[in-house]
């Protein structure tokens, strides 16, 4: 059984048949060829699977693929909006945020989401924000610092870099 | 340097094996073994299933050896006649669409008679239970040093203990897969691995096939900790069988229970220590007793069991040791390589077992390790004289000092006279570990590494040497520009391919910067040699260089090799286990600051401090994040990680109740690196992605013996495993009861 | 990867829609909110059904409304919501804690204040992939005839998990549900029964269309207390709602608690008023109550979490409470 429907993914209305008992993460992986969102646990315990719905970080592998229908999705191929990294993107890659990479696409959709409602997170917030993103390699300090640069970075108008440049000249 | 892969992973483009794309492909199915041990009496098929549209794979269908080549060859690829643990693998299915698949591998029904299963390996086994050789175990093991009978009898001291610690899962968060073709008659294999070359060896006896038909490609690795070490080239031959007798693609990708239900683990532990010790806690004698559960068959267990005992006496200085190991045969499933290998399990044995020396003698805990810790020109348990420039007291200190540790100490004996439901305490370790292979392991692999100049001038590193999230490819990078003079724009790095790259060795026991780098600079400098340049050639030339000799032999490939040589000072006997058992070490002194909750008695780490001498940090980024990782992977194993067994099955076979930190669960972690290097490693680097593992957990509970009065001797220290230690220590309170 | 079983997935705008679709597949028809719990039994083949009723687009099954009587929570409104509305957390701050600490953010900003309360039990023989249950030869919940947790027990004690609608006990909140005969309108208190199977005096017919919560008297004061083992995600491992009511002298008139993830439901603790009612919330009062709840209280081998280790910690939830409550 397959259901058409339409939903915007990364900023394109797409229109898509997809098996009725698919989740929005099998999907996107299977049927749009968005390989980037990760399946880690099958059933929501792991976090590896967010996705943006509606600018909200939820759990794309127990989501029903009609739940998303009408609505806006973005994945991590989306999050740049551009050619070039975003703000957290260029922040998680100057820090070492990402290592084996695989809980990455969900770690940066959680923190996209935090960050979007709020420019100065305290490191508590940003704990509570990633707390259901599980990471293996990282013991998920050099994720907090890269949260923590990415927000300075945008307050201050500057890109990542800039802002560990001026930290490393005292600035 | 940024890491290389770093933007590739943050935008999604970096493809895992699941991500691969392939045009019609069947997935991949294991039908599994319904019981710990017995014979298999038959397979029957469930006439519901329309098994014509299934490939169906079972032992028949092993061309050549029914066994997963490694130490030994026990370990069948698929079981035939009988089972020796729960889930083995006994039919595989491939199918087009994986909602048949599930239903086939339920109309599949392994019928096993049964027999008495051996499921706790601290136990002597009766005659009914014996399953291998006439002990059931599968290694054996002894370092002997001086007269160790005689030193205890002398001893003023004799102190005893017994320490266990459990299974761990290494939870990499992308699960075991692989995918799998045959091309031109030759059988490829793309996934998630650490060593792509154990897989063509064990393609070579059991699909009887010659190296040059066999051909084995890493996919992006979403982490391995050894979880991607020996246990890829069982599943990778699964999907290798299928896709062969199906003649298509075939992919086969665990999801998270089954991968947690039959994958290796950390192997259990039980160590006991007699120590003969004089009133100032000088180590007089060390007796040690390692026994590690090694599940069903032997794979890696010798070689766990090896480093397991070579560090069990510790970063110690002692003139009599006796350390005797043995793996035992269990009915479950194989337990193999994790962060550590073995070094963890003994070493939290030991450092627990110095801070109960101290406390039954009444001596600082910091004072016994300064004491005993190994000066240059000690020697080793195994008498490897130790003279590395290193000094590991000053690692110690330097902990101590950033930890604030008497201090805290201080102000803890104050919190805990006035707080009537918390304690507070510090507590540490001292340890070490060696890298690379032990022994002639080094020699034994005969790595060999090529950097080839290329047409256009650039430069491309081979090597088999893997990126699962450590850094490999950021690491070999940057010490070929380096070596070279080149910018990093200039050097790429080729696929770990086996159609591509030599066997560099596998990704494994902290060797990859230490020893493959180190043959990344020899090959370097042979590249630059054989463009006829001398030592002191830049960059520019050398490319330049580069693009001459090409234009003067077109067609011809510019390659410079090297392979491992071993360095003369290292001298050891596999006989007698004496000699040099690493090439070099690297030395930790960790501190643990904790509360413990006496109304709920859990345990929070506030404050975590990582002194290590590396020989010489290579990329400070990456070498942070090996040590806060690998803490926090550990802090899993000291206080949270538990796999529970029934009948020699995993009950908790989900991330729903095989709970690993999340981000709300780490303390702040102070990591500080020391240096002294080493002259052969890589730029004076020696190995860093196992050592944090060994310090954590001895140091928490040595923190937890010192805030609760108590003296564990197990981990994980979960809340009713302190709740055990603070009742029995004394009477419950009334409100309790 | 786990995968789900096919099924029809309807998307009703009313809730007489929502009735009239699960009538129609009667049998072979669940609702789903949040699918936060739905979707990974399904996955496990603890529930298969051919049509799935979705009711997230039913918008009278959403938000939450405030009048002089109290609130009234739309049973599809999500726990994030709950958890952070500003109005709950000042009136109902017992509440929005308990949704606060179901399982972590991105689950909580899907899974529903409804579905919560009509949580599926769990337990250890039960809530696991198909070929686990196979190979222990099923349970009494799912496909089979025994309980490991009861030896010879012939009644299912899987583990009530839901950690608002303990909450929402002491509240009395009320629960208002519409099926093919019309809405009724329950007290939370007696919507749980002892059958770990199924454990809600609901029929699969019915929906449940809203919580009410009345406002709580001046004097009245609530806590919410979890344990587990992680600062997040975690299912409870023992969970505690407290209510104390005081005088306007600041002296106690009632005491109510529930305590859950023990046995199949919320269980209200009895007794508790005796020797309490009239006295100030001393600490005396509170080891009282303590030891009271802990007598009472009796968590199960239905969860891998040590039960002996459980029961010592539902004085420690009390005293937690209570130090809460007198602040």
């Amino acid at each position: 059984m397959r259901e058409t429907l339409s939903l915007t993914v990364n900023g394109d209305l797409i229109e898509t048949s997809a098996p009725t008992h698919y989740t929005l993460l099998e999907t996107l992986r299977y049927i749009l060829g968005l390989t980037g969102s990760k399946q880690g646990c099958d059933k929501g315990d792991c976090g590896a699977c967010t996705v943006l719905l509606d600018g909200e970080a939820i759990l794309s592998c127990i989501l029903p693929v009609q739940e998303a229908a009408g609505r806006s999705v973005v994945t991590v191929e989306g999050l740049a909006g551009g050619p070039r990294p975003s703000p957290l993107q260029d922040a998680l890659d100057l820090t070492g945020g990402a290592q084996c990479g695989f809980c990455t696409p969900g770690i940066l959709c959680s923190a996209t989401q935090l960050l979007a409602g709020n420019g100065s997170p305290t490191r508590d917030e940003i704990e509570h924000a990633l707390s259901g993103n599980l990471c293996r390699c990282t013991g998920y300090t050099k994720i907090f610092e890269a949260v923590e640069l990415a927000a300075a970075a945008c307050r201050s108008g500057r890109t990542a870099g800039e802002v560990l440049a001026a930290r490393a000249e005292g600035g | 340097m940024k890491r290389v892969e770093g933007l590739s992973k943050l935008t999604g483009r970096e493809l895992y094996v699941d991500d691969l794309p392939v045009d019609g492909f069947l997935w991949g199915a294991t039908v599994r073994s319904p019981a710990a041990r017995g014979r298999i009496r038959g397979i029957r098929f469930d006439d519901s299933v329309d098994w014509s549209e299934f490939t169906v794979v079972d032992h028949r269908d092993i061309p050549g050896t029914n066994a997963i080549f490694l130490i030994e060859e026990d370990q069948p690829v698929l079981a035939h006649g009988r089972v020796r643990h729960l889930h083995e693998p006994v039919l595989l299915l491939a199918h087009p669409r994986r909602e048949e698949l599930r239903r086939a591998v339920e109309a599949v029904h392994v019928d096993v008679d049964a027999e008495p299963p051996v499921l706790d390996f601290r136990l002597t086994p009766d005659r009914e239970r014996i399953q291998y050789g006439d002990d059931n175990v599968l290694k054996r093991l002894r370092i002997e040093k001086g007269e160790v009978e005689r030193a205890l009898a002398q001893a003023p001291h004799v102190i005893e203990g017994v320490y266990e610690t459990g299974a761990q899962e290494h939870v990499y968060l992308e699960t075991q897969g692989m995918l799998a073709w045959e091309e031109d008659g030759v059988i490829t294999i793309a996934g998630s691995m650490q060593c792509p070359y154990y897989i063509v060896e064990a393609f070579e006896h059991a699909l009887g096939r010659t190296p040059d038909r066999i051909r084995i490609i890493q996919a992006a690795t979403g982490g391995g900790f050894g979880g991607k070490e020996e246990f890829p080239s069982g599943i990778a031959l699964h999907a290798a069988l299928l896709a062969l007798k199906a003649g298509r693609p075939v992919k086969l990708i665990y999801d998270r229970s089954e991968d947690l239900a039959v994958t290796t683990k950390r192997h259990p532990s039980r160590v006991r220590h007699r120590t003969g010790v004089d009133g100032d806690g000088k180590l007089l004698g060390q007796d040690i007793e390692v026994v590690l559960d090694g599940g069903a068959y032997v794979t890696l267990s010798p070689v766990v069991l090896s480093r397991s005992i070579i560090h069990a006496a510790g970063p110690y200085a002692c003139d009599h040791v006796r350390i005797d190991g043995r793996a035992m045969f269990t009915n479950s499933p194989p337990f193999g390589a994790f962060r550590g290998f073995g070094a963890p399990q003994s070493l939290f044995a030991c450092e627990r077992h110095m801070d109960r020396i101290a406390a039954e003698l009444g001596i600082d805990p910091v004072e016994i390790r300064k004491i005993n810790l190994i000066r240059d020109g000690d020697s080793t348990a195994t008498g490897q004289v130790i003279a590395d420039g290193a000094d590991r007291v000053q690692v110690l200190d330097r902990a101590l000092d950033l930890a604030d540790y008497y201090e805290r100490r201080t102000a803890h004996a104050g919190f805990n006279a006035a707080e009537p439901t918390r304690r507070r305490g510090i507590g540490l370790a001292t340890f070490f570990h060696g890298a690379g292979f032990t022994g002639s392991g080094e020699l034994f692999l005969d790595s060999e590494v090529h950097v080839a100049g290329l047409p256009d001038g650039r430069i491309e590193v081979r090597t088999a040497n893997v990126e699962m999230g450590q850094g490999t490819l950021t690491v070999f990078t940057s010490l070929v520009c380096d070596r070279l003079g080149v910018p990093a724009e200039a050097v790429t790095i080729a696929p770990a391919d086996t159609s591509l790259v030599p066997n560099s060795g596998p990704t494994v026991a902290s060797r990859t910067v230490m020893v493959v780098g180190g043959l990344l600079e020899k090959a370097s400098d042979d590249l630059r040699t054989r463009t006829g340049l001398p030592a002191d050639a830049d960059g520019r030339a050398i490319r330049e260089a580069i693009r001459e000799w090409h234009r003067s032999h077109p067609g011809e490939p510019l390659i410079g090799k090297a392979k491992y040589e071993q360095p003369e000072h290292i001298h050891w006997d596999d006989e007698t286990y004496r000699g040099d058992a690493y090439g070099a070490y690297a030395w930790g002194a960790y501190v643990a600051d904790v509360e413990v909750d006496l109304r709920t008695f859990a345990v929070s780490v506030r404050d975590f401090v990582a002194v290590q001498e590396v020989g010489r940090v290579l990329h400070e980024t990456l070498a942070r994040g090996q040590i806060q990782g690998g803490v926090v992977q550990a802090l899993g194993w000291a206080l949270l990680e538990e796999c529970k067994w029934r009948d020699g099955a995993m009950e908790n076979a989900q991330l729903t109740n095989y709970v690993i930190p999340t981000a709300g669960d780490v303390p702040p972690i102070r990591v500080e690196f020391l240096e002294s290097p080493y002259p052969h490693g890589a730029r004076g680097a020696k190995g860093i992605g196992e050592l944090p593992f060994d310090g954590v957990a001895p140091a928490v509970a040595n923190a937890v013996a010192g805030a609760t009065g108590t003296d564990p001797a197990s981990v994980p220290l979960t809340p009713e495993t302190v709740m055990d230690l603070i009742l029995r220590q004394r009477p419950p309170a009334g409100s309790l009861t | 990867m786990l995968r789900l079983h096919p099924y029809e997935y309807h998307r009703p705008r009313t809730v007489n829609e929502a009735i009239a679709l699960l009538a129609e597949h009667a049998g072979d028809a669940m609702p789903i909110a949040g699918g936060t719990d739905l979707v990974p039994n399904m996955k496990h083949r603890l529930f298969t059904p051919g049509h799935l009723v979705s009711l997230r687009g039913i918008e009278e099954m959403r938000g939450i409304g405030e009048d002089e009587a109290g609130f009234t929570i739309g049973a599809a409104t999500s726990l994030d919501h709950v958890a952070t509305d500003e109005a709950i957390r000042n009136a109902l701050p017992s509440l929005a804690r308990a949704c606060s600490l179901v399982s972590g953010p991105q689950l909580r900003r899907m899974g529903t204040l409804g579905g919560n309360v009509c949580l599926d039990t769990r337990c250890t023989y039960y809530n696991q992939t198909l070929f686990w249950r196979k190979a222990l030869g099923y349970c009494l919940k799912k496909d089979g005839t025994a309980c490991h947790v009861v030896k010879g027990g012939t009644r299912c004690v899987a583990a009530h998990s839901a950690d608002a609608a303990t909450a929402l006990l002491p509240l009395d909140a009320e629960l208002r549900i519409a099926g093919p005969e019309g809405e009724r309108t329950t007290p939370i208190g007696g919507f749980f029964t002892s059958d770990g199977v199924w454990n809600r005096r609901m029929s699969p017919g019915e929906l449940l269309v809203s919580i009410h919560v009345p406002r709580q008297r001046a004097g009245t004061r609530h806590s919410f207390q979890k344990l587990r083992a992680r600062d997040s995600i975690d299912f409870p491992m023992l969970n505690l709602a407290v209510r104390v009511d005081f005088e306007a002298d600041g002296v106690v008139a009632g005491v109510q608690m529930a305590a859950s993830a023990m046995g199949s439901y919320p269980r209200k603790l009895g007794k508790l008023d005796e020797g309490v009612a009239g006295a100030p919330l001393t600490e005396s009062v509170v080891e009282a109550l303590a030891r009271e709840a802990f007598r009472q209280c009796h968590p199960l081998t239905n969860i891998p979490v040590d039960a002996e280790w459980r029961r010592a910690m539902v004085p420690v939830l009390v005293r937690r409470a209570m130090v809460e409550i007198r602040a």
